[in-house]
């Protein structure tokens, strides 16, 4: 086979010799990777071959280098770079002279250029690649070649990271901006593409006025074509990407040409360009939102750098009418999933009632007035989705006397013959009892609600679904008003919903039920709505809560007799398990101790055979399971020793599942619980625990978010076992040093968040296994058992010298304070004046500094304590 | 599997849709395990507090040493309350020695309880209080015949009337204040002191409270303590007593009862302790602060010449409630102002615009504003004092509240002032750190400063036209920010940059230009035209 035979038949309809084609491409791609990639660059420059194999040339080219995991693709960007130079270099011309032979577009080249791009430009491995594309551009006569380089400029300019193209900024804008003007609407479609996702490095171009005004004029004229929306299309829609980036540049465009510009975009034919006109105003909200709030927040000394320039409440008495229209555009059979006019302008709306707050009211009012009644479904859900977009917003005063008005009217419109109406409704209904629930706790209204509502869940599964929703508002609503009435009471006795709370759980679980309860997630919204009953009872329904339980008990037992076949019922199958499962163990934390003791036995049998039976090995039910048990662990606490033979082998099996980490870390929390719960009666079980935990620990394919869980898992160990834990002391330390070396490197990248929240779960981990290993050695006694003698001068000093580290980095949050503060409180308590030397001024002053700063009380708390043991430790 | 290049995005404003993302059961997962994660937390940490024992260890500490309240009780017994026993039991027994005891059960305990609250940390009067140890503790104070009873309940109740306003509103409603005040000619000293001290901290929680103590007639007896043989430290509770009861504005005393006592705050503003002369100052200051006729009841007790002294003082503790009193007084009206001018106050403020404690600069210039305000044989005394260049300097350092004072200061004197006067400010170099200030945010501010460049720039303007004041703005980049303040969203700023530059820079303006000024409505809000349709030719 030929590569040339292998891709054309990747394209054969015969599936086995697609097979075979993949497979063989497969292999070439093992077996020798730079010549196959050059063997596929060499189709692809060949003009004589068909398109379509040329086409699949360069998807497999890219694919070698590009994935959508971008791990992967950093992976062979640097497998690239280490082949040979020529071989690249060849490459390299082939997808150069592949621009402007396509006949069709995007072009294939462009993507294997971009491809390349990622791997080199950084490196600086490939400096004339934009010279060569922007050459390209200056044959006004062959516009395939101007439109494939310029789609290769703009692959290139949204993958490569911004600053490493920032040099080459004014050439590529000329290049660009020169399309724009002389070329025919597929150029300029493609220069502006291009151009929107040079933005981010044209920075310097906008902060010049001149460039500034030549580049805005290019882009408005470009949304009056008269002969293309695609090219209007992509005008607007550079717009909303400048919107974003150079706000605040915008003041001296938005009248002259912005607001006209979208005001009659919003009027067009062609949906695509209302919604871009819809987006531009919805980002310019989102940003007058964040202003307003940064402006909140800034202080005299510190003011905001940038303010909003309240476009947005300028534009209102225009804007809503817009919207409001927009919104009666839904279409007769609308798919949940597609994005329309209609939900853009709902949503456009909603952002701008925060924006605006008060005066939105003005517009939006009387047109849920005058369309409530309307006799076309698409006015009268209008209307209720407005009502829905301003609960956020006006403030609660002025939209009270509006809701009590309207609420009423609209549950009637719960008997719609329309489902999108209905739907619309229960949203609504949600939306009052979360953002207004006094409107709606009152005797005039709570029981039209209920009954409302109640109606609500036996119709279609997506209207059903977001009743569920307003359940679940409705029940935190009615529980945070009796607690604010009751604001010192342990347990709630009464509260709104206490007479119809038997009704309300009984015809939940009736809704779990339904035989279409798969479509539209109403299973799973049933519930969870559920769960929140569990979770917001007053006393006077806790029977009904208790007998709930006992239905949800005899469910998991049943599921547990069925076989199910098929991929798609297996999978409703597990999820339903694994919500019973969360529902049993929401139920094992919120009745009563007494009553979840008496149901033990049970509740272990039933989890325990599901862990063994077939869907027991499905991820999610696993690690509800798991998840259940280890609410059962916390309850029974010493008492559940009786089930440790037969739950221990399935931990351990759950600690080895390095695949599915979920339930890994699940497994590593639940034998934390089984230490903190059962104290010395885990002792027998901990050498099996603890192997698991080191092997774990030293796996490099473990997701990295469970390590600092089982340094935490250590530090509960250590505290449970006490003088048990001696002959783990020297290995968890050890580990603890390499794992409090990494923890103790600065973040060096400030803005990667998920890195520093990494990084300070690591240091979280190693600080628990610390105080835990402290506090273990050191005994409960009033004097420090002589344990904590095998915690040695170098150990201390380790210890500190990873605080003193850890104190210096300003991403250091204010958990990671208080836990380091303990620790260090810890020690000078035990090792008093021997602690003296170690407490240099600098990083002590520091650590106290943020702990009497934190704002929370326990660690001021905790904080004075510290000092004065530090106090001690240095003055006797 | 291509790349989708920089098109809509959908899939996140579809989330925000009705309440389509709360229903992705990947999402209540993830709510699962969060809050599994954080209860684990919360155990956790429960665990580890409960070992380390904080608030036993914090309270065997205060217990080492119980505070003493005042030097002269220090001859009192110390009953070291035990480490080991909590508060419940501490006030347990107490409330049984108090209500079922003897005499000497009664007197023991009371002295118990007043030891727990003279705890320095965390007293824990809420406890005493629900325990209704109050109401006891003030019968007490009727007990003549028990004087160190009496005393120990005083004390007690001094140390709860000084917790929160609860606390004291407890006190004043077992009918402590009648008690307390009858009690200030005790033959006691210490009981004496006790009560001022009491009545100190009841006053001091508000004009409520202190409207209820002169309610009483306090001040009769207080002054017959406020005499120079008293003891120095009931001397210094009684002065700060005093102080409270002038104390507080909505509403302020009634000026007619508090005034008996400026002769004895005249006298006690020359007592060679710092901390008296510190609070009479304060009681001076209040009193001062208000209508003319109060004023004058302060000019003719002749307290000017010390408390102006006092501002030379090198303790900034003491220089501030004196350059308070003195700041008020010169609120009044001109022949006011000229009494303290005539008392020499101008070279104490040469001294005080260079204190190094930023709030005293701030009070200075705020001061040096109200003589500005003034006629300008006064404003000329400031330039004569040559504190203009001092005044500018602070323009552009320190804090920015302290700028803001020295702003009004500045504008006031180009308000009253005349030409001399305000071409010496020009001289100075005014302008520059003045057009600086326009890039602030504060509006009030850049309103003041437009104030003052407007009556400048009037002053500048020649019968031929030109005007060197508006080159030196322009030079100073001032029209460039005034040109932009016509964009500013409050409308009084819009007008008044609008006036300035229509009136003093109009032939610069590119007439083009102008197009582009966005208009900024009433309710704060960039105004739109009406729609224009979009022309063709977007030539920027």
């Amino acid at each position: 086979m030929s590569v040339v035979d292998a891709l054309q038949a990747l394209l054969s309809s015969d599936q086995s010799e697609r097979e075979g084609a993949l497979a063989w491409l497969e292999d070439g791609k093992q077996s020798d990777l730079g010549p196959f990639m050059q063997a596929l660059s060499d189709v692809l420059v060949d003009t004589s071959q068909d398109t379509v194999v040329r086409q699949q040339a360069g998807l497999q080219l890219k694919n070698c280098l590009r994935s959508r995991d971008e791990s992967l693709s950093d992976q062979r960007a640097e497998t690239w770079r280490g082949f040979d130079g020529n071989l690249r270099e060849h490459i390299k011309n082939n997808a150069l002279n592949t621009i402007g032979t396509e006949d069709s577009h995007p072009s294939t080249a462009a993507q294997v250029i971009a491809a390349i791009a990622y791997a080199e430009i950084p490196y600086n491995m490939w400096p004339e690649m934009m010279g060569n594309l922007l050459s390209l551009l200056e044959d006004e006569s062959n516009e395939n070649q101007r439109v494939s380089s310029l789609e290769a400029i703009g692959y290139v300019c949204e993958c490569v990271p911004p600053q490493f193209l920032a040099e080459n900024a004014n050439d590529i804008l000329t290049g660009v901006v020169g399309c724009m003007q002389s070329g025919g609407n597929p150029v300029r479609k493609a220069a502006i593409k291009a151009l929107t996702n040079s933005l981010e490095f044209c920075k310097a171009n906008f902060d010049d006025g001149e460039e500034r005004n030549f580049i805005m004029g290019v882009i408005c004229e470009a949304t009056q074509t008269k002969d293309s929306d695609d090219v209007i299309h992509a005008a607007l829609a550079c717009l909303v990407r400048i919107m974003t980036l150079y706000y605040q540049h915008m003041e001296e465009y938005m009248s002259e040409a912005l607001f006209p510009i979208t005001m009659s975009a919003m009027r067009s034919e062609n949906t695509d360009v209302v919604l871009q006109a819809v987006e531009f105003w919805s980002n310019v909200c989102d940003e007058e939102i964040d202003l307003d709030l940064e402006l909140a927040e800034a202080t005299e000394l510190n003011p905001p750098e940038e303010t909003s320039k309240h476009y947005a409440r300028g534009a209102l008495e225009y804007l809503a009418p817009q919207l409001l229209e927009l919104l009666t555009q839904q279409e007769e059979y609308d798919d949940e999933d597609d994005w329309n006019v209609s939900k853009a302008a709902s949503v456009c709306l909603a952002l701008l009632s925060s924006c605006v707050c008060d005066p939105i009211l003005e517009y939006v009012v009387p047109f849920i007035q005058n369309n409530l009644e309307n006799e076309t479904w698409q006015f009268r859900d209008a209307a209720v989705l407005a009502f829905g977009s301003i609960m956020e917003g006006p403030s609660p005063d002025s939209l009270f006397p509006i809701v009590q008005e309207a609420i009423l009217p609209v549950m009637e419109m719960m008997k719609d013959p329309n489902a999108c109406v209905k739907d619309s409704v229960a949203w609504v209904l949600g939306r009052v009892c979360d953002k207004l629930p006094d409107a709606v706790l009152n005797d005039t209204c709570l029981d039209s609600l209920l009954i409302t509502l109640g109606e609500g869940l036996s119709m279609e599964p997506r209207v059903a679904t977001n009743v569920c929703w307003a359940f679940n508002a409705l029940a935190e609503a009615a529980y945070e008003a009796a607690k604010n009435e009751h604001p010192d009471a342990e347990m709630i006795q009464t509260y709104a919903l206490s007479s119809s709370y038997e009704a309300i759980v009984s015809k939940l679980l009736e809704t779990t039920d339904r035989p279409d309860a798969n479509e539209a997630n109403l299973r799973s919204a049933s519930y969870e709505a559920l769960m929140t009953y569990f979770q917001h009872y007053a006393e006077d329904c806790y029977a009904t809560t208790h007998q709930a339980g006992l239905v949800i008990l005899e469910r998991l037992q049943n599921s547990l007799g069925l076989t199910v076949e098929g991929r798609d019922s297996l999978m409703q199958f597990t999820e339903l398990q694994s919500l019973l499962c969360a529902n049993l163990q929401t139920l094992i934390r919120y009745l009563h101790a007494e009553d979840v003791k008496v149901l033990a036995d049970g509740i272990m049998e039933i989890l325990l055979s599901m862990f063994q039976s077939q869907t027991g090995e499905a991820s999610n039910v696993q690690e509800d399971a798991f998840l259940a048990v280890a609410a059962l662990v916390s309850v029974l606490e010493e008492d559940f020793v009786k089930y440790m033979e037969y739950i221990f082998p399935i931990t351990v099996t759950g600690l080895k599942n390095i695949e599915e980490y979920q339930v890994c870390s699940v497994a590593v929390g639940l034998v934390g619980d089984m230490c903190r719960s059962m104290k010395q009666a885990v002792v027998p079980f901990c050498d099996s625990f603890m192997t698991e935990l080191l092997s774990n620990l030293a796996n490099d394919d473990l997701d990295r978010s469970v390590k600092p869980e089982i340094l935490c898992c250590f530090g509960d160990m250590a505290i449970a076992l006490g003088e048990a834990f001696v002959p783990y002391l020297e290995v968890s330390l050890s580990v603890l040093n390499s794992a409090s070396q990494a923890a103790a490197e600065p973040v060096q990248d400030q803005n990667d968040f998920d890195l520093v929240d990494h990084m300070n779960s690591l240091r979280e981990g190693c600080l628990e296994a610390f105080t835990g290993v402290i506090q273990g050695l050191k005994g409960e006694g009033s004097q420090p058992h002589e344990n904590i003698q095998l915690l040695t001068a170098e150990h201390i000093e380790h210890i500190i010298g990873f605080i003193g580290a850890i104190v210096a980095d300003p991403t250091l949050d204010n958990n990671n304070v208080r836990q380091a503060i303990g620790v260090v409180g810890d020690l000078c308590k035990v090792f008093g004046a021997d602690m003296a030397g170690l407490l240099q001024d600098d990083w002590v002053n520091e650590l106290l500094r943020l702990g009497h700063e934190s704002g929370d009380l326990a660690t001021e708390k905790l904080t004075k304590w510290c000092q004065r043991l530090i106090e001690k430790a240095r003055h006797g | 599997n291509t790349y989708i290049a920089m098109e809509n995005k959908p899939s996140t404003r579809l989330s925000e849709f009705k309440n389509r993302s709360s229903r992705d059961s990947d999402a209540a997962r993830n709510r699962r395990r969060g809050n599994n994660v954080e209860l684990r937390k919360n155990r956790r940490a429960e665990q580890v507090g409960k070992r380390r024992n904080v608030a036993l260890d914090l309270e065997e500490d205060n217990n080492k040493s119980v505070t003493v309240l005042g030097a002269s009780q220090s001859q009192n017994i110390q009953t070291r309350v035990s480490g080991t026993k909590n508060y419940e039991t501490v006030i347990r027994e107490v409330c049984e020695a108090v209500f079922r005891g003897s005499g000497t059960d009664r007197l023991r305990g009371t002295t118990r309880c007043r030891m727990l609250l003279s705890k320095e940390k965390e007293p824990p009067i809420d406890e005493v209080v629900e325990a209704g140890l109050v109401e006891p503790f003030v019968q007490f104070l009727s007990n003549t015949d028990a004087p160190q009873l009496q005393f120990e309940a005083a004390w007690a109740l001094t140390n709860i009337a000084s917790g929160t306003s609860e606390h004291t509103h407890a006190v004043v409603e077992a009918g402590a204040v009648p008690w307390f005040v009858s009690l200030l000619d005790n033959p006691n000293a210490e009981v004496r002191e006790q009560a001022v001290w009491a009545l100190g901290n009841i006053a001091g929680d508000g004009p409520e409270l202190r409207d209820f103590v002169i309610s009483h007639d306090i001040l009769p007896n207080l002054l017959t303590i406020l005499q120079p043989t008293t003891k120095l430290s009931i001397l210094r509770n009684a002065t700060w007593t005093l102080s409270n009861l002038c104390r507080g504005k909505d509403p302020q005393p009634d000026f007619n009862y508090v005034r008996n006592g400026i002769p004895t705050l005249a006298a006690l503003l020359y007592h060679e302790d710092e901390e008296i002369q510190t609070d009479a100052a304060w009681a001076v200051s209040y009193l001062s602060d208000g209508e003319n006729y109060k004023i004058d009841a302060v000019l003719d007790a002749n307290m000017v010449p010390r408390l102006i002294e006092m501002l030379s003082s090198d303790k900034d503790t003491v220089q501030t409630p004196a350059l308070r009193a003195i700041g008020n007084i010169v609120t009044g009206d001109d022949s006011q102002t000229q009494k303290v001018l005539e008392e020499g106050a101008m070279e104490a403020f040469v001294h005080l615009l260079q204190s190094t404690a930023e709030n005293i600069r701030k009070e200075t210039c705020w001061t040096l504003s109200n003589i500005a305000a003034g006629n300008r044989k006064q404003i000329q005394q400031i330039i004569e004092a040559n504190l203009v260049p001092m005044l500018i300097r602070l323009l552009t350092m320190g804090e920015f509240r302290t700028r803001k004072e020295a702003a009004w200061c500045l504008s006031n004197i180009t308000a009253s002032g005349d030409y001399t006067q305000i071409e010496h400010l020009v001289q100075q170099g005014c302008l520059k750190p003045m057009c600086d200030l326009l890039s602030c945010h504060d509006p009030k501010l850049i309103s003041v400063v437009l104030d003052a460049l407007a009556n400048i720039l009037r002053a500048g303007q020649s019968s031929d036209g030109s005007n060197v004041v508006a080159d030196f703005i322009d030079e100073a980049g001032g029209m460039d920010k005034i040109e932009s303040l016509q964009n500013h969203e409050q409308e009084i700023i819009y007008r008044k940059s609008n006036t300035i530059i229509e009136k003093y820079f109009s032939e610069d303006l590119d007439e083009e230009q102008t197009e582009f000024v966005p208009q900024v409505g009433e309710n704060n809000a960039y105004t739109f035209n009406t729609q224009p349709l979009p022309v063709d030719n977007f030539a920027f």
